[in-house]
């Protein structure tokens, strides 16, 4: 069975990733040669890199700051510590779309706001420049402060209070326990999280491809997506340009093994011994008030302006000239229904595919478990490869695997439901792992003892234990693909419209106001799902069985 | 019309205007109740990878493929890959117009049914002067600069765009960007780039940037009817004439080859060509009213963009006068 599940694996997981590579050696390596002779690689890969080490200086200084002024919560503020992560649920490719409303250097709302004051009133443009490398940097890292927030917060709530106590009692003010206390026992996850988000940084896709033309800031993954969908098609220089991403993602996981190996993180990361900070304070409901307003409602206003608007001009939307004809356009339009329906069907069909497979996945990496060593490491790194490589390489590598050959699943749903489900493998596997090792193996144990067969065990003892975990896995897989980008736009076709990819054909034919409402529609439909899904699969009565678990908690401690 | 009929849909790739293309769609779907078209709108940059990644793996998509990119439909005739144009309104006009303009149509596997002239916008609000030629516009400079927005380099139909304007501001001859006074002075006045004509005129109305060239009539007009504050001048009036005849094919893995030529003799009909009249582009009939001219104010095509080195050329040379 063990061996069943690898082969599964690496058919999902390793065949898309070799077939971007045997492309790219097609004709001894001649894309390789063509994407050397670029006179613009240089400046691609200088890009690529400073978008990556950018937008993680950005993703990490205010997720670090977010998370400590949410540690420091009362507790009835406490619920504000959950804000900081909702800008998740927006997808990304309208958060997006939002700022080049907000920052267009000519209409953007808040570039007219700022020219209101008096060191900028002489300005015609500006003072931002949402496509200039800065503002694309700066939106990338902002889009990433999310997934910083969530390691750093738990780490935090990790951390053992008596140290800060100590520290406080013998004179230490608050920076310098900051900078001598906590920050060093934060280290190994801050290591952690700013390497996931280097990668996430590396192969962010959708600011720069819709805001770097216009002063050609272009990175590795716009570079793929360009020579795949331009004409002339050149399928291998779009794979040769994935090349360098594929080194980072395996040399990140080498790296990343390396360190785990002589590390505690699991003692940092673990729910248990959760303290608070030893003092709360309520001045850090403000900053992360302020990011919430930065980071959700102004974009959400944008959008919701412009959807508003008969034609994008920059003006604020009043009672008077609001105009809900776009939303009556793109609603009557039976793309946009055949895109939601799309998004939808193949996220649930990959729900139904991945929550079952990243079971089997963390039973395997589990203790209990009798696979062979061997078979272990190898699912462990199978399963984290798709965590280190951007969608849009997957999204290739499914388009070259399966547009020729024996299995041709191009223009069918089943090519993205594929692309779906290696994408969240890692973050379902590692959810329900992260759970089945809180819960710890007595009662399975047990059962096991008692003449239980694994699979009544796993039935009757482990998947009702894991209920909240699953819950949370099946929200996040939500969440994530029902505004899926970076894989969808390589592998759609036609008929295989999704919403990502429907918002982008707006975009690229300059129906703003359209971009807006079906931006608006995809946060209103991922929101609904997510609630959906906790209603039917983490109900309170299955909570109280466990701690609790959210995508919060799961996520962390993956 | 009975096996067409018994298909039940046709799927028609196009790179018109919105507006544009659904006029047609509820014509054609008025017309012939029993098909169901499915009209999606693509650029000309798209069109051809998605065509080509459908004929590659037999996937269902475009029964007929609408492009202004020539090269690409030769690559895929000379594939073998084009049904030939089995329409008595085609054969009407091969018969006639299409032999008084010899290039326009190639044999019965693709023609255009009609043809779009670019020309120069301008947001009312931030220009007081109407832009009144190509060479207007460079003489204004300095008002433009940062303040431009021109077509990025995608595909013939741009080199082509840019070639006519060197010829008519630079003399006959001029082939290369790089030797170019014109599109030297348009470089340096730091255009913004755009994928297509539609965001292009987007921002203009907008008031992203003062003015724009590469904008058709049908989609500012339509802007303009919206209260935008948007002008622009009759293509036919500018020192550089340029437009674009995309064109129509049928794909030889058409799922529904019969009600392909259905859709295609609708577009060279009188009926179709009558409302192709009404949404601002030339037609290709003489015997339809159109105040946007018929076959002679056609795009003449440019021999040269059908050489794939010249284009290589042309594009990176250009490339580099304006990315630098």
């Amino acid at each position: 069975m063990w061996i069943g599940l690898v082969a599964v694996l690496v058919v999902l997981v390793l065949v898309p990733l070799i077939s971007v590579q045997a492309k790219a050696l097609l004709d001894g390596g001649q894309a390789y040669r063509d994407m050397l002779d670029s006179p613009w690689l240089g400046a691609t890969m200088f890009n690529t890199v400073l978008l990556g080490v950018g937008s993680v200086l950005v993703a990490l200084v205010c997720g670090t700051f977010l998370a400590g002024c949410a540690w420091q919560l009362p507790k009835r503020l406490a619920w504000l510590s959950v804000l900081p992560i909702v800008p998740l649920s927006v997808p990304g490719l309208a958060l997006v779309t939002s700022w080049s409303f907000l920052l267009s250097p000519q209409t953007g709302y808040i570039n007219q706001f700022l020219r209101k004051a008096p060191w900028w009133d002489h300005l015609a443009s500006g003072p931002i420049d949402v496509y200039s490398r800065f503002w694309i940097i700066f939106i990338t890292g902002t889009l990433l402060i999310p997934f910083v927030y969530l390691f750093i917060l738990t780490a935090l709530r990790g951390i053992d209070g008596a140290l800060i106590e100590a520290a406080e009692a013998n004179g230490a003010r608050s920076v310098r326990v900051w900078a001598k206390v906590i920050l060093p026992l934060l280290r190994p996850s801050l290591v952690y999280s700013s390497s996931i988000v280097l990668l996430l940084g590396l192969g962010q896709f959708t600011a720069p491809l819709l805001l770097g033309r216009d002063q050609n800031v272009t990175v590795l993954t716009t570079e793929m997506y360009q020579a795949a969908q331009s004409y002339p098609v050149d399928y291998g220089l779009a794979a040769a340009y994935g090349s360098p991403l594929v080194l980072i993602g395996a040399l990140l996981i080498y790296v990343q093994r390396r360190a785990l190996k002589h590390s505690s993180r699991y003692e940092t990361l673990s729910s248990r011994g959760h303290r608070s900070s030893s003092k709360t304070r309520s001045w850090p409901a403000i900053p992360i008030l302020v990011y919430i307003v930065v980071a959700l409602i102004l974009p959400l206003f944008g959008l919701l302006n412009v959807a508003l608007a008969d034609y994008y001009s920059g003006a604020v939307i009043t009672a008077d000239t609001a105009t809900l004809a776009n939303f009556s356009t793109v609603f009557n339009d039976p793309d946009l229904g055949r895109a939601v329906g799309n998004s939808v069907g193949y996220s649930l069909v990959a729900v139904l595919i991945v929550v079952p497979l990243g079971f089997m996945i963390a039973v395997a990496l589990s203790g209990s478990s009798r696979i062979p060593p061997r078979l272990r490491t190898t699912v462990d790194l199978l399963t984290s490869v798709p965590l280190v490589m951007p969608g849009v390489l997957f999204g290739a590598g499914i388009l070259f695997t399966y547009s020729s050959g024996p299995i041709v699943l191009y223009g069918t749903g089943a090519a993205l439901i594929l692309a779906y489900i290696t994408i969240m493998i890692p973050h379902v596997a590692k959810m329900q792992s992260s759970a089945m090792l809180s819960a710890g193996s007595s009662l399975q144990d047990s059962a096991r003892v008692h003449g239980a067969s694994a699979l009544r065990t796993h039935a009757r003892i482990t998947v009702p234990l894991l209920r909240p975990a699953i819950a949370a896995s099946v929200a996040l897989c939500l969440s994530i693909l029902t505004h899926e980008f970076g894989a969808s736009v390589m592998v759609r076709s036609t008929s295989t419209e999704v919403m990502g990819t429907l918002l982008l054909r707006y975009w690229s034919q300059g129906a703003y106001p359209s971009v807006a409402v079906v931006a608006l529609t995809m946060c209103a439909i991922t929101g609904a799902l997510v609630a959906l899904s906790y209603a039917f699969t983490g109900s309170r009565r299955h909570e109280k069985k466990k701690p609790k678990s959210s995508v919060t908690n799961a996520i962390l401690k993956g | 019309m009975n096996l067409a009929n018994q298909e039940g849909e046709v799927t028609w790739y196009t790179g018109m205007d919105e507006p544009s293309m659904k006029k047609l769609e509820s014509a054609f779907e008025e017309q012939y109740p029993e098909i169901n078209a499915t009209f999606v709108r693509m650029n000309s940059s798209e069109l051809g990878p998605r065509v080509d990644t459908e004929r590659g793996t037999g996937s269902p998509g475009a029964d007929v493929i609408h492009t202004s990119t020539h090269g690409y439909l030769d690559q895929v005739l000379a594939d073998g890959q084009l049904a030939e144009i089995q329409s008595p309104a085609f054969e009407e006009l091969s018969e006639t117009v299409f032999q008084d303009h010899p290039g326009l149509a190639v044999d019965r596997w693709y023609a255009p049914f009609s043809s779009g002239s670019f020309t120069v916008v301008w947001n009312t609000d931030k220009v007081s002067e109407p832009i009144e030629s190509y060479a207007d516009l460079i003489d204004r400079a300095d008002e433009f600069r940062g303040q431009i927005a021109v077509p990025d380099m995608y595909g013939d139909v741009v080199a082509g765009y840019y070639l006519a304007i060197q010829r008519a501001l630079d003399g006959p001859d001029s082939s290369d960007p790089s030797e170019s006074e014109s599109l030297a002075a348009l470089a340096d006045m730091n255009p913004r780039l755009f994928e297509s004509v539609v965001p292009l005129t987007n921002a203009v109305a907008a008031g992203e940037v003062k003015a724009g060239i590469y904008s058709v009539s049908t989609v500012y007009e339509a802007l303009k009817e919206k209260g935008a504050p948007i002008d622009g001048i009759n293509a036919t009036d500018l020192d550089a004439k340029s437009g674009v005849n995309a064109n129509v094919a049928i794909a030889s893995w058409a799922t529904n080859p019969n009600a392909a030529q259905v859709l295609v003799d609708f577009l060279f009909s009188e009926e179709g060509q009558a409302v192709t009249a009404t949404t601002g582009y030339s037609t290709v009939r003489t015997d339809v009213d159109n105040p946007n001219g018929d076959i002679e104010a056609m795009a003449v095509p440019l021999p040269e963009l059908d050489d794939p080195a010249f284009l290589k050329d042309y594009r990176a040379n250009w490339t580099k006068l304006f990315r630098g």
